[in-house]
């Protein structure tokens, strides 16, 4: 019988009321939903190349008690937000900006202290939250967003706008945050993306009709008599208006669902178009102004020879129509392609895999049999798994360069994707970062698509973004892409003052983009003085390119908002790689937008009707608008996250558990899978893929349980510990890890798997040819995740996929995997033959892995040996066991921490004090035998590292030192072998354990974080 | 704002909703097997999708549930129980109130009850006398005090031969 705490008084009701309600429920015939939005309206006028927007939601409340309604919706991609309205009745109470935290608070305060209240939160670049709170039983609300928008616009006076009505579901990699979650939507918050629960709203099943009235007008106003043409409404059926200063459309239909974005595209100007340069002088005197620089003509222009990486999305989000508008438009594509051209394809879901080339080159030349074969290539890709492009993005870079002939060959990407991923923040780093003298552009595909990222990419990687629409004419819109993959036709562009200063300082963005064949580059930026500018490039055969512009006055406030919104989006590039700068830039870009009234990441509009005090009893009853699946989406098992074949799954590992697989064999497949051609690679994880032979049964064990649970629970502790460690142990036991430690590359047995077991490792500093990037087991950074265990991505086809994966992985460690697995085999439809061609693809590709000698390490340490020692007690100060001294003092700082939130964890921290010592001990005595010449006792250290990685797992704040447990399963194995290895010598031991030093400081800083946890809002991370 | 002081892990939820199904008898008293009665995690993470139960709060690495979980997981069962689809559900079910859920359970109960006491009565009525008429050894009729054919008798006893036919062994024949 249930405990009395627990039981549900369900029978326990008052007479009346409750018993109409329940029968109101139960009631046969039609139901209506009853839900929040009632309404939604949106209106848009067009001048010139600007759009300015009105959006209106009608907010009701149909329950018995006060209602707090929150919608997660989007807006266009770059927008500048700059006002927010609530009105109640006849009231209209004006919102204000405020910096995002101290918003938070206010709406919060205003709430429980019974007033009406709403808040704006910006979470992507075209991607929000409006929440209303304490609407009063019956009551309706109207909520009015302002916005403006600059419009693309392209050389035969093309332009389009989006007005996005639905959030797609996107793509949400990474490990489960164990914290409550930040936001009000559906997926759990990750480690890749912390705020995933604040950019996924619930969905409505099929056939349930939200019954939202949707109202939208678009108004282009033409200047000069322009004429406009070819007036296309891609999505929607529109009719149109002729008006006095232009045409208006709207929406033909009266009970359009938000389901897909309203585009509208149309020819304007009937004279040929140019540059144009408009100016707005605000109040305060300053004159802001927008430059559009459109594309000298072209002829005979004649492009360099291009390497171009096509990057095809195929997750299962494509499902469906949206796939074979990928393919089709990745094919038309190819075929305008020339033939000094080179192309190479990858196409990614969990993984990434690539058109095979020839001898390991992904590259072929566009002739005609190149491009059949990629013809032939695209057809047959599917849409299965997860959407990791942050690998995909990575994997191109690679590819990018490895090319051969490089010289004089420009590198080109382009993505074909939709787009739907929760770790933007990620993933624009990586660009960022490695773009080097890549271009990146970007075709965007859905009915929905996620705009904001793809934008952004393209600005990042000095490409252009283009959006079609699934099913549309592919040909038209993508003939100019085409042309514009590659070098731009001017770039180097700057402003010279002629008639008009420029202040240099404010120009954003900072560097004027490339004219691209077809489109207008623009920038904004303030001016003073009256007149004109000089533009002036260079072509992309170096001659110089000029123009002058001639400033024209406009009254469009909006102008001086786009520019600092544009500021702002140049500072959050900054933000994004400088984590140094990012308190001064948070506050530059906080009083940028609080002057411009903007909404940003850091800063929210609040609202609160201090006339009357609505809520007195403080319930409030919150409800989250459940958002349409967006068309040519399709919702199915697949789709969702639930997955038909999880829980046999369970059994069949359990099956793999007790069958003992030999830790050699175990260990090949771990070493295997860390050759640098393998994909999966993992970021910070300590349960997949750590190269630690002893315990290769654990990340196993654990990405299986993961997936048997549906990506939902998390695992419970022993299981994923305890199996671990007990692996561990009997390796250890049995001596058997030494054996496992020499098989991590089957081919260079009896190579010491010190000497880099992959080849970017480094023993000794400058011994590899590889990028210096890279570290030999650390917490590597630009791995991304894995495609099992840490996944829990929500697309029902990546368990295929990551089953797939491990499979294949457990075979080529020598698992007798036809019989383990035959079980998850047969529930997810994989059949042994498919299985067998991977293990044999990557045994041939591991077999042509070239060798590292090790004799590098010891010429270099050679080297190192010949300087003059410090004393030992410097070194020994300086080095590794100084470290962990801190280590040492944090785990002492914890036992005595006297903060109650924290003292759970800390406290738990004290328990494992001993084994942290031990471990520490060891290992500083194991240091103090290398600097004496002297072999130390890898037995004892083992036996230690054993002991705390067992109380780690006997406890919770365990799952809370993912980088201290990755070090112990991987890296401190590692260094311990390294002893054993009779074949390094002891200045070859050292070199290669003062080389981890770095991974102390972040294990450190692991712990402090863990002690004393900063208060980082989830939002600094979303930029 | 009251919060939910229970806190219940996934299993002890399972067992939680299993025994308030039972005792309040929210599943008529003919449910079949699709409507099972302890929903696993990965049931509750498809209905989190679409909105129908709240995420759990984290505990630890732990997922905990508490009383507005189990009146939602309820509520979900108690539908599926008289066959509604799942867009039916979801309209019905949609965000409401713990006072509303529980207003529909209760309504629910009381209406299984009154089935079962319907059915009660009915098998209490239908008890009746069966007559027997022995035609020869291997051979009876049964028939149900106050039975008239609704066709004419010749219909009746032909279909009598045709069942005979069916039933006796080929070779006789």
């Amino acid at each position: 019988m249930a405990s009395p705490s627990t039981s549900v008084p369900i029978l326990d009701l008052p007479e009346g009321i409750e018993r109409q309600l329940g029968n109101l429920i139960l009631s046969r015939g039609a139901q209506k939903i009853s839900l929040p939005l009632a309404a939604v309206d949106i209106k848009a006028q067009v001048v010139d190349r600007v759009a300015q927007v009105t959006v209106k939601q009608n907010f009701r409340n149909c329950h018995q008690e006060h209602l707090e309604a929150v919608y997660i919706f989007p807006l266009a991609a770059g927008c500048a937000v700059s006002s927010f309205n609530m009105k109640v009745g006849d009231r209209v109470v004006r919102g204000l900006v405020q910096e995002r935290g101290e918003a938070r608070r206010n709406y919060q305060q205003a709430v429980d202290d019974g007033k009406r209240a709403a808040i704006m939160e910006q979470e992507r670049d075209d991607l929000f939250t409006v929440q209303v709170g304490n609407l009063p039983p019956g009551e309706e609300v109207s909520i009015e967003i302002s916005y403006s928008e600059r419009l693309p616009f392209f050389e035969d006076g093309k332009s389009e706008i989006r007005l996005p009505l639905v959030v797609a579901p996107r793509y949400i990699p990474g490990r489960q945050l164990s914290r409550d979650a930040v936001g009000s939507g559906i997926e759990d918050d990750t480690d890749l993306v912390p705020d995933a629960s604040r950019i996924s709203p619930p969905r409505l099943a099929k056939g349930v009709d939200p019954e939202t009235a949707l109202t939208l007008s678009v108004e282009i106003l033409t200047e000069d008599g322009r004429e406009l043409s070819d007036l296309a409404c891609s999505q929607h059926a529109s009719k149109t208006a002729l008006s006095q200063g232009g045409i208006t459309v709207k929406l033909a239909r009266a009970n359009e669902r938000l389901n897909r974005d309203f585009v509208l595209r149309w020819h304007g100007g009937g004279q040929t178009v140019k540059s144009s340069l408009v100016t707005y002088t605000a109040d305060d005197g300053e004159t802001y102004g927008l430059l559009s620089i459109m594309p000298p003509r072209r002829d005979g222009f004649l492009g360099a020879a291009r390497d171009i990486v096509f990057v095809l999305d195929r997750s299962g989000s494509m499902q469906g129509i949206k796939m074979s508008s990928a393919v089709q438009a990745c094919s038309i594509l190819l075929n305008t392609l020339g033939p000094n051209d080179r192309f190479a394809i990858a196409a990614f879901d969990t993984v990434v895999e690539w058109m095979s080339g020839r001898q390991g080159q992904h590259f072929i030349n566009a002739d005609t049999a190149g491009i059949e074969r990629g013809e032939n290539y695209l057809r047959t890709i599917t849409a299965r798994g997860g959407t990791e492009m942050d690998l995909a993005i990575r994997s191109s870079f690679e590819s990018i360069s490895r090319r051969q002939e490089k010289d004089g060959r420009l590198p080109a990407i382009v993505v074909l994707t939709d787009g739907e991923v929760g770790n933007e923040s990620q993933i624009m780093q990586r660009v960022q970062r490695e773009i080097a003298d890549s271009r990146l552009f970007v075709v965007g595909i859905d009915t929905a698509v996620n705009s904001g990222l793809l934008k952004r990419l393209a600005n990042l990687g000095g490409g252009t973004a283009t959006f079609v629409e699934p099913g549309v004419q592919l040909e038209e819109a993508l003939a100019s892409i085409g042309r514009e993959i590659g070098a731009p036709l001017v770039s180097d562009l700057q402003v010279e003052n002629l008639d008009l200063n420029v202040d240099r300082a404010s120009l954003s963005p900072h560097r004027i983009p490339d004219i691209f064949a077809g489109r207008a580059s623009c920038c904004f930026f303030k001016v003073s003085g009256k007149g004109r500018l000089t533009i002036k490039g260079k072509y992309t055969n170096g001659q110089p390119f000029e123009e002058k512009v001639k400033a024209r006055k406009v009254d469009m406030p909006c102008i001086a908002q786009l520019w600092a919104k544009s500021h702002i989006l140049a500072l959050e590039d900054k933000y994004r790689i400088n984590p140094n700068a990012q308190a001064q830039l948070k506050k530059e870009m906080i009083a940028l937008a609080v002057k411009h009234s903007l909404l940003t990441k850091f800063t929210a509009f609040v609202v609160v009707d201090e006339a009357e005090i609505v809520n007195k009893t403080g319930d409030l009853h919150k409800v989250v608008q459940p958002v349409e699946m967006p068309e040519a989406w399709e919702m199915d098992a697949q789709n969702a996250p639930a997955m038909p074949g999880a829980a046999p799954l369970a059994g069949s590992m359990r099956r793999f558990k007790m069958s003992q697989v030999s830790p050699s064999s175990q260990s090949a497949g771990q070493g295997a899978a860390r050759s640098s051609n393998s994909p999966q690679v993992s970021k910070d994880s300590f349960a997949e893929n750590s190269p630690s032979p002893a315990s290769g049964s654990g990340p196993m064990q654990e990405a299986f349980f993961e997936m048997s649970a549906g990506y939902c629970e998390p695992l419970s502790q022993t299981d994923a510990w305890g199996a671990a460690s007990s692996w561990s142990d009997e390796a250890f036991q049995t001596g058997s890890f030494e054996a496992a430690a020499s098989f991590s590359m089957p081919q260079q047995r009896p190579a010491p798997p010190a000497a880099p077991p992959a080849p970017e490792a480094q023993a000794a500093p400058g011994a590899s040819q590889s990028s210096a990037k890279k570290e030999l087991a650390g917490p590597a950074r630009e791995e991304a995740s894995n495609s099992f265990g840490a996944q829990t991505g929500s697309y029902g086809n990546g368990v295929r996929q990551q089953v797939f994966e491990v499979i294949v992985r457990q075979a080529l460690g020598g698992a007798p995997w036809k019989e383990i697995c035959a079980g998850a085999m047969k529930v997810n439809n994989l059949s042994e033959s498919e299985i067998q061609d991977e293990i044999d693809r990557r045994r041939a590709m591991l077999n042509s892995q070239p060798s590292i000698a090790p004799k590098n390490v010891s010429q270099k340490a050679e080297a190192e040996i010949s300087k003059p020692s410090t004393a030992p007690e410097q070194v020994i100060r300086g080095g590794l066991s100084s470290l962990f001294h801190k280590l040492n003092d944090l785990a002492k700082a914890a036992s005595q921490q006297k903060k109650p939130e924290q003292s759970a964890k800390t406290s738990e921290l004290y328990l494992a004090k001993d084994e942290l010592n031990e471990f520490f001990y060891q290992f500083e005595e194991a240091y103090a035998e290398l600097e004496k010449a002297q072999r130390p006792q890898a037995l004892k250290l083992e036996k230690a590292r054993i002991a705390l990685l067992q109380k780690l797992a006997s406890m919770a704040v365990g799952m809370d030192l993912p980088g201290l447990q990755k070090f112990l399963r991987a890296s401190a194995i590692e260094m311990i072998t390294a002893v054993k290895n009779d074949s390094l010598n002891i200045n070859e031991i050292k070199e290669f354990w003062l080389s981890q030093k770095n991974l102390f400081e972040e294990l450190k800083a692991e712990i402090e974080a863990l002690i004393n946890p900063k208060e980082a809002a989830f939002w600094d991370s979303a930029v | 704002m009251k919060t939910d002081e229970t806190t219940l892990t996934l299993d002890e939820l399972s067992n939680e909703v299993g025994q308030l199904l039972n005792q309040y008898a929210l599943l008529g008293a003919q449910h079949d097997n699709r409507v099972s009665a302890s929903p696993d995690a990965r049931t509750i993470r498809y209905y989190t999708t679409l909105g129908l139960i709240d995420r759990p709060r984290i505990n630890g690495r732990q997922a905990v549930y508490g009383k507005r979980h189990v009146l939602q997981i309820l509520a979900i069962k108690a539908l599926q129980a008289i066959n509604l689809p799942l867009s039916e559900i979801q309209t019905r079910l949609y965000g409401r109130s713990n006072t509303e859920l529980e207003a529909l359970l209760t309504s629910l109960s009381e209406f299984w009850e009154k089935q079962e006491s319907k059915q009660d009565k009915a098998e209490a009525v239908r008890s009746t006398i069966w007559h027997e008429v022995i035609i020869e050894p291997g051979v009876k009729i049964l028939i149900q005090e106050g039975w008239q054919t609704q066709q004419d008798i010749e219909a009746t006893l032909k279909r009598v031969r045709n069942a005979l036919e069916a039933i006796l062994p080929k070779e006789e024949q």
